[in-house]
């Protein structure tokens, strides 16, 4: 026996509701709730990440210097980096801030080879450069330089608009400039109570 | 005059016979894929099976890395557990190992079964000769393809169609019994996958419009209610609602913007036009309008699309897409024409009444809608639930054709029948060789797993991919690639494929591997269902934009590096130098070749710990470069490799005196191999040592390109 349709008249609008009640439906099933592990940057710090930019870049536009965001690894934690190609300086304006503050971020060599890189931070203050912090890095002879490496600088700034830090990176002893790759990753101006 | 569908009841079809033939259509059709290796995502349910037996009720909640990445736990993948479940019970009863592949296919037939039958009974409601459209989907490519695999895609729609059934029926003959099977098959399908919660609107849609009993409705909320409570479970023992991890996978994907909503649009087309019916088919019944300027327009339109997205797809390539795209567009201008005149209050042209008619393309359109809009990129496999829908339509306008010709004067070439049954052959040979092409795809990494196990002779050895590679390799004792890669130590290999997922090996570990041999796996068929090298997509529009393609190319490789032993072990080592210059790692260029090499100043000795149980050769190149052009010097440099047991005593040794000055041979890199000896009762010691007969030189010397291997019979 034929079935009928007993409803009557037809709308296309009850028909279009239904579809968009199906797609709505699964839409809110699937959307319930906060994306998790997104980690927040504290409101207090200041990230420079998006600052820091080449001191004097090269004439070769094929020769890299500075990569803004590549993923490095290190013992499992893969972290948004700032990489620098050694030899090669960056700097970020510290416009803006004074009193007592934190350098903070931590870095790492991107490779296990190479005789090492040598990292020096400067603080310019009024055309006059400081070396606030150095450090040598060698990841192909020392283990613990196989990770990240925190920093913390403690920085006293005059809340000048001529403060400049600059992270200048060279070769190891050797002059073997191979793989001398630094990351910096979540290099940031921290309050300092 | 509108074609009428002459309602038949059950019995007035020779029902068993119909049932029979499926079956065995079914399983004939199975039998030469039976032994197929696992393959795509069937491992990630054999390890959430084998977990299950541990942790039954929340057999997600484990440890798990994937693609280099990994969570404290599974529990928001995009499956609920059914499916592992189903594999928890014959990894429980039968176990896993090599020829075991056929039990676990064999057993999973099942739901092919399931799905066909279900189909016939969902076409016995609403066509005239249901078994044609069932016979073609268990013959149809997509269906065969996927039927091979343990993933969830099928088992959603044998549950996903059962539940309809049910549900049809139910409505109909007013049965509880029905309803309440129904409810059942729907929270198995959801259980299974969560695009079945699609089910809810749509038999909510029929169960509105065709007033069913209010048992109907109480059949309906019984599986979200389920899934629900199951939500609730998984909350308290998470902490967190499953499904917003699910999302958050989905958002990471980026598939909402606009070029990946084009790209599974696309996909869409592209595989409803080659995987469901032989296009020619499609194309033949469905390609008219606008006396003839359609076709030509759309067929423009594609070929258009082609160069503006696919430009560099070989021309091939390019054809392949064209049909594909021409005959799904047509298919969907088709359905959207269904739905159209099951707007309007007489019945259909194809005989349908307006809520069957609206039913089904609400049922069409709906997992479209999904497909592109919601599922994070293109997979043949996704569309499967929209293919019932389409055979159904396809089927009804062969029936409808038939009575046209049969009340006109002359036969067309291809009639109804001939359309039908040539429908069903072409497409059951297309999907069988597309089949055997997915069958040699998924050979390949039983291969790979015992090749590369010869290779590594035993060392420690990691994998860094998935699919069937990371399966059969797991199951040869390869271990995966760590999260944290310092703990892959020196003389250990990696395997890397080229197609399956390779991880991304961190950079420093990296630096400090060297290749050690690249395999090849080509197969004899010259289909391709995935390959990035020409665009085959069937299973993701990650790897191209077609859904098959033909190459004669190899498919896959297999790259084989080793983690340098002395650049990774270089930390631990005791360095005894005049200079005050360590050895370091790096590369030493000497006639344009530069491995990765220990350098040296002379005067140096590093001496590693050394404690392996079993006999190895150690190959390596030795090299100098003079500080000044060699031609001027008389100077010798001699590299000395010698093993030490616990006592101090030297049971290997080997030495090589280079003059790069006085010989011209010597000024090349130059092999070395040294057999060493197992030390069970360990302490013993491995010194390089590089120094030279001149006071003072400074050239540097290598021990390049070290590799352990096994030692020579």
């Amino acid at each position: 026996m034929p079935i009928r349709n007993k409803w009557g008249t037809e709308t296309p609008i009850k028909i279009l509701a239904a579809g968009i009640g199906f797609i709505i439906l699964f839409s809110c099933l699937c959307g319930c709730g906060a994306p998790p592990g997104l980690e927040g940057v504290k409101k207090s710090e200041f990230d420079l990440t998006e600052r820091f930019s080449v001191v004097s870049p090269r004439t070769d536009p094929e020769a890299r210097e500075f990569y803004a965001h590549f993923p490095v690894t290190r013992k499992g934690n893969r972290k948004d980096s700032i990489v620098m190609i050694a030899p090669t300086a960056v700097h970020a304006s510290l416009a803006g801030f004074s009193g007592p503050v934190e350098l903070k971020g931590s870095a790492t060599p991107v490779f296990n080879v190479g005789d090492g890189i040598r990292m020096d931070i400067f603080l310019r203050e009024n055309g006059t450069n400081k070396l606030i912090y150095n450090r040598f890095f060698d990841a192909g002879r020392r283990a613990e330089d196989r990770d990240w490496i925190p920093l913390s600088v403690p920085l006293e700034l005059r809340g000048s608009a001529d403060n400049w830090l600059e992270i200048r990176i060279s070769g190891g002893p050797q002059g073997d400039q191979t793989a001398d790759w630094l990351a910096l990753n979540a290099m940031s101006i921290v309050p300092r109570k | 005059m509108r074609p009428s569908i002459q309602r038949l009841e059950l019995k007035q079809f020779c029902l068993h016979r119909d049932l029979a033939l499926l079956v065995l259509v079914v399983v004939v059709c199975a039998l030469p894929f039976l032994d197929q290796p696992f393959h795509m995502d069937d491992n990630f349910y054999m390890d959430m099976a084998r977990n299950a037996q541990s942790s039954p009720l929340f057999p997600n909640d484990t440890f798990y890395a994937f693609q280099g990445e990994s969570a404290p736990d599974v529990a928001s993948h995009s499956h609920p557990p059914l499916q592992t479940y189903f594999l928890a019970l014959i990894q429980h009863s039968f176990g896993e190992g090599p020829g075991k592949e056929r039990i676990y296919h064999l057993l999973a037939l099942v739901y092919p079964i399931l799905a066909v039958l279900a189909f016939y009974f969902i076409c016995a409601r609403i066509l005239e000769r249901p078994l044609w459209p069932a016979l073609v989907l268990a013959c149809s490519p997509l269906f065969l393809v996927m039927q091979h695999s343990l993933m969830a895609d099928i088992p959603m729609l044998a549950f996903w169609l059962a539940a309809i059934a049910a549900f049809l029926w139910a409505v109909d003959s007013r049965r509880k019994s029905l309803y309440a099977a129904s409810a059942l098959l729907q929270f198995a399908a959801m259980f299974t996958s969560y695009q079945s919660l699609a089910l809810l609107p749509l038999l909510a849609f029929f169960q509105m419009r065709r007033k069913g009993r209010a048992f109907g409705w109480i059949s309906l909320a019984f599986a979200p209610a389920a899934l629900g409570a199951w939500f609730l479970v998984n909350y308290m023992h998470y902490h967190r609602m499953l499904l917003s991890g699910t999302l958050w996978w989905m958002q990471s994907r980026n598939s909402d913007s606009l070029n990946a909503v084009a790209t599974k649009l696309i996909a869409v087309l592209e595989y409803q036009g080659w995987l469901v019916i032989f296009p020619f088919f499609l194309l033949y019944l469905y390609a008219r309008g606008w006396k003839g300027r359609l076709p030509a327009l759309v067929v423009l339109a594609a070929t258009f699309l082609a160069q503006l997205r696919i430009p560099e797809y070989r021309l091939l390539e390019k054809l392949i897409f064209i049909i594909g795209i021409t005959a799904g567009v047509f298919v969907v201008l088709r359905m959207a024409a269904h739905f159209r005149d099951s707007l309007g209050r007489e019945d259909s042209h194809l005989g349908f009444t307006p809520v069957e008619g609206q039913f089904i393309c609400l049922w069409y359109f709906g997992v479209m809608v999904y497909c592109v809009l919601i599922l994070t990129e293109g997979s043949a496999r996704y569309i499967l639930p929209s293919v019932p829908p389409l055979l159904i339509c396809f089927f009804r306008q062969l029936e409808v054709a038939e009575v046209m010709e049969y009340r006109k004067s002359s036969t067309p070439l291809f009639n109804a029948s001939i359309l039908a049954s040539g429908s069903l052959v072409i497409s059951l040979i297309w999907g069988l060789a597309l089949s055997h092409a997915d069958q040699e795809f998924a050979r390949i990494y039983p291969r790979v797993a015992n090749e590369f196990s010869r290779i590594s002779g035993g060392r420690e050895s990691f994998y860094g991919g998935e699919w069937g590679f990371r399966y059969y390799l797991s199951q040869a004792g390869v271990q995966q690639l760590p999260i944290d890669e310092s703990l892959v130590s020196g003389g250990s290999y990696i395997a890397l494929p080229r197609l399956a997922l390779p991880y991304p090996v961190p950079a420093g570990l990296h630096s400090m591997t060297m290749p050690v041999q690249t395999l090849s796996y080509n197969v004899t068929t010259p289909l391709r269902i995935l390959d990035r090298q020409t665009h085959a997509g069937f299973y993701s529009t990650g790897w191209g934009l077609i859904p098959f393609s033909i190459s004669r190319r190899s498919l896959e490789d297999l790259e084989i590096r080793q983690v340098n032993f002395m650049v990774e072990r270089l930390p631990w080592a005791r360095f005894d130098c005049d200079s005050q210059v360590t050895p370091w790692p790096g590369y030493l260029s000497i006639q344009e070749v530069a491995p990765l090499a220990i350098l040296a100043k002379p005067g140096s000795c590093v001496s590693y710990p050394w404690n392996e149980n079993e006999a190895l050769a150690l190959e390596l190149k030795l090299g100098v470069k003079m500080d000044m052009p060699a031609e001027r010097s008389g100077k010798k440099f001699v590299f000395e490799i010698s093993q030490r047991d616990a006592a101090g005593k030297i049971v290997a040794q080997f030495l090589k005196t280079l003059s790069p000055g006085l010989s011209k041979e010597d000024r090349r890199w130059q092999p070395a191999r040294i057999s060493l000896q197992g030390l069970p009762e360990g302490g013993g010691m491995l010194e390089f040592r590089y120094q030279c007969d001149e006071q003072g030189a400074s050239d540097v010397g290598a021990f390049a390109a070290a590799v352990l291997v096994q030692p020579k019979p």
